[in-house]
């Protein structure tokens, strides 16, 4: 309860402020144009047939279809044809009348339940829980009986049917939206329960509750058809896909198919191309929901659970000693990457070298945007199949970039780990910690699952038996850390690791980081936008502006030597308890965008050194001392006398 | 200083009852989320409330917005008790306190341009017509360093440090006297979090504003704040001014909140005093001094005995029971920006900064 009132500390991504439906795919476009056509033969039945169709003796009776009668004639010498057409008028009004109803009813009491105190609220979802457990049929045989069956008793009975339902998504989607911080804002500003309801909630509500309305109209449609089949929906004469395949009844048994297959498959095609089209719908709009899932999934596969078992080198597994010789295990080199269909041609990444070797532990320190996270991507393969790559890494002398999956498998969580920032959603959240760990320990791993929670410091009696949520936020992150060490990976990448974290827990996990390297000897890269973190663990530390790296040294040259004006600044930025200070140090300004990359310096703009040579031409690494590297033209900066 | 103060806590208390059942309900425990918390904000002046997560402390500061009842005590606002106000006396109070949050991607409707959310303050209490409240909306946005034409913007057009500006621009629409800033940089990338936290003490300057700002982190706090309460568990266990609280810090709690600072200084890699393990549930509290669990320092009587806060000196007050024995940690004691080049670097930054400020200036 208590956490639901604090935010956490992880970005979201808001929601398109604006609906933009993808393009329909050619199962689309054969959906739309088929409602088009049914709702055309719904609004002007005499405008695709002539023939009457509840008049008799329209033509022979029991007829096969012919060129006379497309669909063939029933008992009565009805044309088939013409009823299905007609027909489509009653599918259509129940199928938009009912959910529409039930969207009206669903709103009021939804909203009503989810706003209103306690006890009122209850006595709602009572109510709602009574109906749903009413059987349809039995509810239409009724009503039906007390009001007498037509077109209106079908729709009120389907709209009794669906209201709970939709109470139900609406009531929750309220309570979502409650509890977000905007809506807050505005209750602190003195907005009322209406105001809220109608500016804030309704707003961001509407859209995934009309996406399930429109789930509905398929169901109302074959609900119809139902209904009318046994009776107690439309009525005959007036023609309704239900009852002319019931009149067909009859006909089957001596040989006559065509009234109830063209019956039925007028049915069979409504519903089908309804529920194509909902599903557009509700994809164009990006149903919460499904989405969360989906993220969810990539996650424990990033976290490296899901890996299937392939053969490896068993002696990749040997205890790794540091080589005397410290021949890099991981090397980067001109490493340029780009999303031609979000941000064109530009690099996000452009021209990186890295190097990490075994049992060191390197810092990427950037701000968002910088690509310092797409660049641990690009290591461990996982940027999406959009990114286009140049350069090379090579990982044991073996080139990896550009791997085909089957290739990779084998180095991923083996030999190469990654540890995400949002721990809740890296855990799958319906499986016990013991179970997510044997699921790795089971595909190559040297430890047992208790073996591993002692690793990271966690008590195994306690924790084996514990799920995702039951955790805090630093617990889980042990728990991924042991995720990752399953295998003995020779390489950890470590993605904003405490970022969502309290101090005092980022400090427990990154002592417990720095112990790990010890005993384990494993190399980790550990990417954050704060440089105090890296001060605590890095050997070496990359500073990255702009898909650049601007600065590279050893820990202690770049904080006690910094060269570049944009290490500087950050530096500076850093809230220090041994300074003295009225204001913080800051970098004006933002990271541009890729789109936007300025012609000289990437960091020209922000920079107060900045002269007509550094917007004009782009600087490039050059050594200041021994491993130190710089991109600057003006470094190393003095104060002007 | 017979100026009453902007805020007034005394004995604030927030219990949640945990129930089971649906049709018969009953109370299965009590989490004290806030228990007996007392301070005072004067007008222009920022307090700090620091805490580990579930310390209650952003809790505390929605009672005092009263955007949830307190279970008991009393908030008291430029004088006038706001525990127990009726509704609209309620709506008009609000006018003066707003509140800015910590997730700048959940603070602002997706569905709604910049423009319409910074005049929503103003719709809402009836300020002005469409005209002025869009003319105030453009003035906001410059205000907190963006530009007018954002007004047209929706929130996902914005990085995370520009929507935190929104969400200040927002906050300031209706002029209030104070603001309760619910961790507003704890989510924001360390560069911007000092662009925000130097903004805010802009805008502090200029609007006469008091704030009650929130936070996790000590060294964030240390820039902004004139005082420091330090929460553990739904209890103040330190409060003191700024310079004494980091001067002097006398709680073990607070000891080990500054030994977790992460220190931009390699050469001061050291093995700390670190606190072990997570802060125990608030469902169900240690007995005696809350803290005693996870104190270094805890003796017998620390878990029979619930320690008192008590005056170490004039406005600091502890809720330790041997706060005078206990050792003064060696955590701030240290010469500042170590050796190397970095302080003489950063000068040359600032003053370049300046210089091209100035230049900047005069040319316009």
């Amino acid at each position: 309860m208590l956490n639901s009132l604090r935010p956490s500390a992880i970005r979201r991504h808001s929601r398109p402020a604006r609906w933009k439906p993808s393009p329909p795919t050619a199962p689309q476009w054969c959906a739309i144009a088929f409602l088009t056509l049914v709702v055309l033969a719904a609004l002007g039945p005499g405008l695709l047939t002539h023939q009457d169709p509840v008049a008799l003796a329209q033509g022979a009776p029991r007829r096969a279809p012919s060129w006379a009668h497309l669909f063939g004639t029933d008992e009565y010498g009805r044309d088939i044809f013409a009823r299905v057409v007609w027909a489509a008028r009653s599918s259509v009004l129940v199928g938009i009348a009912a959910p529409l109803a039930a969207l009206a009813a669903g709103l009021v009491l939804g909203s009503a339940a989810a706003l209103l105190g306690r006890w009122a609220g209850a006595g709602i979802q009572g109510g709602i829980d009574v109906l749903v457990a009413f059987p349809a049929i039995i509810l239409a045989v009724v009503l039906a009986s007390v009001a007498g069956p037509g077109l209106r008793t079908t729709i009120l009975v389907l709209a009794i049917i669906y209201t709970p339902a939709m109470a139900r998504v609406v009531r929750a989607n309220v309570l979502t939206q409650m509890r977000e911080d905007y809506v807050t804002a505005a209750r602190s500003a003195g907005a009322s329960r209406i105001w809220l309801l109608v500016r804030h909630i309704g707003r961001n509500a509407f859209a995934p509750v009309v996406v399930f309305a429109t789930t509905l109209i398929a169901d109302a449609i074959f609900m119809e058809a139902a209904l009318s089949f046994i009776g107690v929906g439309i009525q005959p004469p007036t023609p309704s896909w239900g009852n002319i395949i019931n009149d067909g009844r009859t006909l089957v048994s001596s040989g006559g198919w065509w009234v109830t297959t063209f019956a039925g498959l007028a049915v069979f095609l409504c519903v089908l191309a309804v529920n194509i089209v909902a599903e557009w719908l509700s994809d164009s709009l990006g149903h919460p929901g499904r989405r969360l899932a989906a993220e969810r999934e990539d996650d424990a596969e990033v976290a490296g659970t899901s890996w299937p078992r392939t053969s490896i080198d068993r002696s990749l597994f040997a205890r790794r000693e540091p080589a005397p010789a410290r021949e890099p295990l991981l090397s980067v080199r001109e490493l340029s990457i780009a999303f031609p269909d979000v941000h064109g041609d530009v690099d996000v990444v452009h021209g990186i070298d890295l190097d990490i070797r075994p049992g060191e532990i390197v810092g990427l320190v950037g701000e968002s945007g910088s690509g310092k996270s797409v660049t641990g991507l690009a290591i461990t393969g996982l940027l999406p199949a959009s990114a286009r790559t140049t350069g090379s890494i090579t990982f044991r002398d073996r080139e990896i970039l550009g791997l085909r999956p089957a290739e990779r498998r084998p180095l991923l969580g083996h030999e190469i780990a990654i540890v995400y920032q949002d721990a809740l959603s890296s855990l799958n959240p319906a499986m016990t910690v013991r179970q997510q760990l044997r699921q790795v320990c089971r595909r190559g791993g040297r430890h047992t699952p208790a073996e591993l929670l002692e690793m990271v410091d966690l008590p195994p009696s306690t924790m084996l038996r514990a799920r995702p949520h039951e955790l805090s936020g630093g617990q889980r992150q042990r728990v991924l850390l042991a995720l990752a060490l399953a295998r003995d990976p020779a390489l950890l990448i470590a993605d904003e690791p405490t970022t969502a974290l309290d101090v005092t827990i980022q400090a427990q996990i990154l002592d417990l980081l720095g112990e790990l390297q010890r005993r384990l000897g494993m190399a980790i890269l550990i990417i954050t936008h704060d440089l105090g973190v890296i001060a605590e663990v890095a050997d070496q530390v990359l500073v990255m502006y702009a898909g650049q790296i601007v600065e590279s040294a050893d820990v202690a040259d770049l904080f006690a030597d910094p060269q570049h004006p944009y290490t500087i600044g950050l530096l500076g930025s850093i809230p220090r308890l041994d300074v003295e200070r009225e204001r913080l140090a800051t970098i004006e300004g933002t990271v541009p965008s890729p789109n936007n990359q300025p012609k000289g310096c990437r960091f020209a703009p922000r920079c107060p050194f900045a002269d007509r040579r550094c917007r004009q031409e782009q600087p490039t690494l050059r050594d200041v001392a021994p491993g130190h590297r710089v991109a600057c033209w003006k470094a190393p900066v003095e104060v002007a006398a | 200083m017979s100026e009453v103060p902007v805020l007034q806590v005394d004995g604030l208390v927030k219990h949640f009852q945990v129930s089971r059942g649906i049709i018969l309900r009953r109370q299965v425990g009590l989490v004290r989320a806030v228990e007996d918390v007392s301070f005072e904000i004067a007008r222009g002046e920022t307090l700090a409330l620091v805490g580990e997560s579930g310390c209650g402390k952003s809790t505390t500061g929605r009672l005092v917005l009263r955007l949830m009842d307190p279970t008991a005590g009393s908030v008291r606002f430029k004088g006038e008790e706001i525990a127990n106000l009726g509704k609209d006396a309620l709506r008009r109070l609000r006018r003066h306190m707003q509140i800015i949050f910590q997730d700048p991607y959940a603070s602002l409707n997706p569905r709604m341009t910049v423009g319409e959310i910074l005049a929503e303050p103003q719709r809402v209490h009836d300020i002005g017509d469409a005209a002025s409240r869009e003319a105030r909306g453009r003035e906001l946005l410059e205000i907190v360093g963006l530009l007018p034409e954002h007004a047209r913007r929706y929130p996902h057009q914005f990085s995370g440090g520009q929507r935190q500006r929104i969400g200040i621009a927002r906050a300031l629409a209706v002029n209030p006297d104070l603001i309760v800033c619910d961790e507003p940089v704890s989510a924001l990338d360390v560069s911007i979090q000092a662009q925000i936290v130097n903004l805010l003490q802009n805008l502090q300057q200029r609007f006469g504003l008091s704030y009650l700002f929130i936070a996790h982190d000590l060294a964030v706090v240390k820039h902004i704040s004139d005082r420091v309460a330090v929460m553990y568990l739904g209890k103040l266990v330190e409060i003191a001014d700024k310079k004494t609280i980091y001067a002097r810090p006398l709680h073990p709690y607070t000891h080990a909140l500054l030994a977790a600072i992460p220190k931009p200084d390699p050469s001061l890699r050291t093995k700390r005093v670190m606190l072990q393990g997570d802060v125990p549930s608030p469902f169900n509290p240690p007995t005696g001094c809350r803290f005693h669990t996870r104190c270094p320092h805890a003796e017998p009587r620390c878990a029979a005995e619930e320690p008192k806060l008590r005056e170490a000196a004039p406005g600091h007050r502890v809720a330790c029971h041997f706060f005078e024995t206990l050792p003064v940690p060696t955590i701030v004691a240290r010469a500042g920006l170590a050796g190397g080049k970095f302080a003489e670097r950063l000068a040359a930054f600032e003053a370049a900064k300046k210089t091209r400020t100035s230049a900047l200036t005069s040319e316009a």
